[in-house]
């Protein structure tokens, strides 16, 4: 099993405030600059409403991931606790499990 | 369970309301009680206490959004009011361990010393924030986020010796190029929605990365109650959903708003 969740250690969040970040979809399809997330959001509901603005499907769940690390970022964590602003870019991707049939 | 053993609360809300009024001072009138410039009025949901105001000199006062208490202004037609509504239902529940601290002050008389304290801006003598754990603990995972379509609003829950609020952004920061018209927009989108939510006020705020438009409850001076903290808890997520779109469009410049333009003719 391949875990790569894990905490990234930043500094100590600022209340308040929005966060900027660069984001895509996995396809590539869709890039944005995203200004106007307030921090201490948790990562999932991020998720989630960028899904909406690149109009992607939001009745299945989304994850974000950090594209400099590969690491995937918890959905109930503040997105400013797991990434760093500015810096980078986070890849937008549905959650799924993939695998075959067990006969 | 004998009738007689239901604290008064529970069965008779009304009366339970008059004995905290009077013993503040209120007197019965006509529609309700009274005591100097301020009546109270005892529906089924809500206790109401309501004050005459004239129209806000510009930019001389507080805003709503940043006072203590639940006063806020309210229009109903041509005129303009300060009311301060507390959930009645607050009554007829049994206080969970942890809430509301004993002292000689029944629950009623607690909620009217609020009222009456934060009609100056004050909170009532001795009054002390509910400890953070407990309020943490009153609160579901995720109740501070609110998501509608594509935007999503991360709300604070403000716990300072001397604060115990909600706040939400609607806009975390209203551009400052933003036409006059626009933030005329916002302002009357905030006063309209002020005056048909109860408990939650709207209004511009400054935060840290500038003005923004928030919705708060503020709960300062008020008894540690979980069910009146969960009541303003979801007027306020209720507010943010219903408005943060409209509000999201306004704030856009680059949009084109024909509907102000006619306004403006």
């Amino acid at each position: 099993m391949i875990d790569t969740i894990e905490q990234v250690a930043t500094a100590p969040r600022r209340r308040n405030g929005t966060f900027r970040f660069h984001a895509r979809d996995v396809t590539g399809t869709h890039a944005m600059e995203v200004t106007d997330i307030q921090r201490g959001t948790p990562s999932g509901a991020v998720a989630q409403s960028l899904a909406a603005r690149m109009e992607l499907p939001t009745n299945v769940p989304w994850s974000l991931r950090n594209d400099s690390t590969g690491v995937w970022l918890r959905d109930d964590v503040a997105l400013d606790e797991q990434v760093r602003e500015n810096a980078e870019t986070l890849t937008l991707t549905p959650k799924t499990h993939l695998g075959g049939c067990r006969g | 369970m004998n009738p007689d053993d239901t604290p008064p609360n529970r069965s008779r809300p009304k009366e339970a309301w008059g004995h905290a009024l009077a013993s503040r001072g209120f007197t019965p009138a006509k529609d309700g009680w009274r005591r100097a410039g301020m009546s109270a009025s005892a529906e089924a949901e809500w206790l109401t206490l309501e004050k005459a105001v004239l129209p806000r000199p510009a930019g001389g006062t507080k805003p709503d959004v940043e006072r203590r208490g639940l006063w806020k202004h309210v229009t109903r037609g041509r005129s303009q009011r300060l009311i301060f509504d507390i959930p009645a239902s607050l009554l007829s529940r049994e206080a969970e361990p942890g809430e509301l601290p004993a002292t000689d002050v029944s629950l009623p008389e607690a909620l009217v010393d609020w009222a009456l304290a934060s009609a100056n801006d004050e909170t009532p003598q001795g009054w002390l924030p509910p400890d953070s754990e407990l309020v943490a603990g009153w609160m579901t995972p995720g109740a501070l986020t609110v998501r509608a379509g594509c935007l999503v609003r991360q709300g604070e829950l403000l716990l300072e010796p001397d604060r115990w609020a909600l706040r939400f952004p609607i806009l975390p920061a209203i551009p400052r190029e933003l036409p006059a018209d626009r933030r005329l927009a916002l302002d009357l989108l905030a006063a309209d929605a002020q005056s048909q939510l109860r408990m939650v006020r709207v209004g511009r705020s400054e935060l840290p990365d500038g003005p923004a438009l928030v919705a708060a409850v503020d709960l300062t001076g008020a008894p540690h109650s979980e069910f009146l903290f969960l009541t303003g808890l979801e007027g306020v997520t209720q507010v943010v959903a219903w408005l943060v779109e409209t509000a999201d469009f306004l704030a856009n410049a680059t949009t084109v708003l024909r509907a102000l333009e006619v306004c403006r003719e």
